[in-house]
């Protein structure tokens, strides 16, 4: 059982756990958080998981954790891990089911006080326009070799299709295609359950929400980002859908056995893995990048779908209806990456598990316009409270392995959310606070409630007081649809 | 005392059930009544259509895995139930199973996968026990 004493303070937002807590731990854990944020994850697992999660062969640095931390199953939602590529290894749990799931900011030039008359259209068309709800199927159906281009080209088959622009892909991660897919390494199953869903929203925490730029705290950056004051944006949250739940869950079975040939002993099954160079590792990460590319270009079709029912709705009664994308992010991914360990420059594979990409000013991976400034980073928060707009900083990639937060973090159980929150009032209360919800199912949306989650502007102090995030915008929701 | 067939547990993020049974394939059974029901599948009056599955794995746990995998993806990608299962286990390592299909009519919550989190099938009072975490 984990005590606050056991940590060791390293700055205001900074605590480590050493090596010496338990026996098999290769490195240390660090902890992005304040005393308050430090104090709920030691109420659940989630800090043990991290301490499991340090087990790995062939890890550098430090098992990181950031503020939104909660507890998952084998790797805490919140966590990342940089393993070496000659000796580490990769490990599907440690990146997720929902590889790739992420998030996309659509921004426009519509005042959101003109826009208020159309909400209620707008919340409409974007709940009959986006396909959501547990199986939806896509608007799209796919036949196998299609899939296979889809796995191969991400984004970029979208683009094809004319569901995107240029712009759209030099604003994705890795402009929305991810390196060394190959789909033969996916089993039949999964794409079977791939075909149909592409262009889906699906359901849990997924959502698409429209918001108001609230307050702007970094005006070159929010400009370079085409963020106003006032006006509306839209944040599409969602991933790989039943292709990459598979995918991952294949995988994380057919590897049980490979940790017995490899010798590698693990606390928790869920930690299964295989070295990176071995050809299992090989063959899940070329069966992730399918999950990733495939995640990239349904977030992909439904921002198209979103430009669509803005168009519906606004074309003709009000002008900058059009959206430009500002940033597509992952927050579930393994990425081989150069980070510098020890003062040498070294490239090891990242996993990311609820937590995103932060890279700081100077990465070539940039587009030209947010090259000086860093990475944009997406936080979204729950429904009815804030989300974020931040930065990757210099300090991420000293940090954190160029990582920072996700999200708010559940507090609250899905089983005692649904105990205490009843939908139909979440639901009424949140449209007397103005927000317009479209949701398929009330019990889903109990779970969601803003209650079972942490308070994200107190996740969003500690990344920013740690220096692994700078702010830039702050998002209030006007329209939240959920599946 | 009867055995509980399944309980659900309280997890942070998500959905989690302890289920029991006097051998394994009971074990088997309720855990997939129980992930059936914390879902909420609900079949459709239809053509009930007979199945027949033969699942192997190295190991109990990773048999169980595969089992309630195997209702998750019948049920996503066929839109079909399994229902009325009969069970028999061979050796911890094989599973044999006699079911219908039913055309699904709805599922109410999304359960993206079955988890080895902690999973060990145990002794317990009156056969054997074991918690499943789902991710959802």
């Amino acid at each position: 059982m984990l005590r606050k004493q056991d940590f060791l303070r390293l700055s205001p937002y900074r605590w480590e756990l050493p090596r010496s807590h338990r026996p098999d731990m290769r490195v240390p854990v660090q902890l992005f958080a304040s005393e308050a944020l430090l104090e709920s994850a030691l109420g659940d697992a989630s800090l043990e998981q991290a301490v499991n999660a340090t087990t790995l062969p062939g890890l550098v640095g430090h098992v990181c954790v950031m503020p939104d931390v909660h507890q998952g199953y084998g790797f805490p939602i919140g966590g990342v891990a940089a393993s070496r590529m000659s000796d580490g290894v990769v490990s599907p749990g440690a990146i997720g089911y929902d590889i790739n799931c992420g998030v996309r900011l659509l921004a426009s030039r519509i005042e959101a006080e003109a826009a208020r008359p159309h909400l209620a259209d707008l919340a409409a068309a974007l709940f009959t326009n986006c396909p959501s709800g547990v199986g939806a199927k896509g608007s799209l159906a796919l036949s196998t070799p299609e899939l296979d281009r889809v796995c191969r080209e991400g984004a970029g088959w979208a683009h094809r299709q004319g569901y995107a622009s240029a712009e759209d892909l030099a604003n994705t991660e890795e402009s929305g295609r991810i390196q060394g897919a190959d789909p033969t390494h996916v089993s039949a199953r999964a794409k079977e359950r791939g075909r149909p869903q592409l262009g889906s929203l699906g359901a849990g925490n997924h959502f698409i929400e429209v918001d108001r730029v609230d307050e702007v705290f970094h005006p070159e950056a929010a400009q370079a980002m085409g963020l106003s004051r006032g006006c509306l944006v839209v944040q599409i949250h969602c991933g790989s859908r039943g292709f990459g739940h598979q995918i991952c869950s294949d995988y994380v079975r057919d590897l049980q056995s490979a940790v017995q040939r490899f010798g590698i002993q693990l606390p928790d099954r869920e930690l299964v893995c295989a070295p990176i160079g071995s050809p299992e590792g090989q063959r899940y990460l070329s069966a992730m990048a399918c999950a990733a590319n495939y995640a990239f270009a349904n977030r992909q079709v439904l921002a198209h779908h979103v430009r669509r029912s803005f168009e519906q709705v606004f074309a003709g009664r009000l002008r900058g209806w059009e959206l430009h994308q500002v940033y597509d992010i992952a927050h579930n991914m393994g990425k081989i990456e150069q980070h510098t360990v020890e003062g040498r420059l070294e490239q090891v594979c990242v996993h990311r598990k609820g937590a995103t990409r932060a890279f700081g000013p100077g990465f070539h991976g940039l587009p030209e316009a947010y090259r000086p400034l860093g990475q944009p980073v997406l936080v979204p928060g729950s429904m009815g409270t804030a989300s974020w707009v931040l930065l990757g900083t210099a300090g991420s990639m000293q940090l954190s392995f160029g990582s920072t937060c996700h999200g708010a973090g559940r507090v609250m159980s899905r089983k005692q959310a649904k105990r205490s929150i009843r939908g139909d009032r979440l639901c009424q209360e949140l449209e007397s606070d103005g927000i317009r919800i479209r949701a398929g199912s009330l019990s889903g949306l109990a779970e969601e409630a803003p209650q079972a989650y942490k308070d994200v502007d107190a996740v969003v102090e500690v990344v920013t007081g740690a220096g692994i995030a700078a702010k830039v915008a702050r998002l209030r929701p006007l329209v939240v649809v959920k599946g | 005392m009867a055995l509980e067939p399944y309980r659900e547990l309280d997890h942070t993020a998500d959905l989690a059930l302890k289920a029991h049974g006097r051998d394994l394939a009971e074990l088997f059974r309720n855990a997939a009544d129980g992930m059936i029901a914390i879902a909420g599948y609900e079949p459709e009056v239809g053509p009930r259509l007979a199945r027949r599955l033969r699942l192997s794995a190295p190991d109990g746990e990773t048999l169980l895995v595969t089992w309630l995998e195997e209702i998750l993806s019948q049920a996503e990608a066929e839109h079909t139930l399994l229902q009325d299962y009969t069970l028999r286990v061979k050796n911890e390592t094989g599973l044999e199973v006699e079911a219908v299909a039913l055309p699904l009519r709805r599922i109410a919550k999304e359960i993206k996968a079955v988890t080895f989190h902690e999973l060990a099938i145990r002794p317990a009072e009156g056969g054997l026990e074991a918690i499943i975490v789902f991710d959802v």
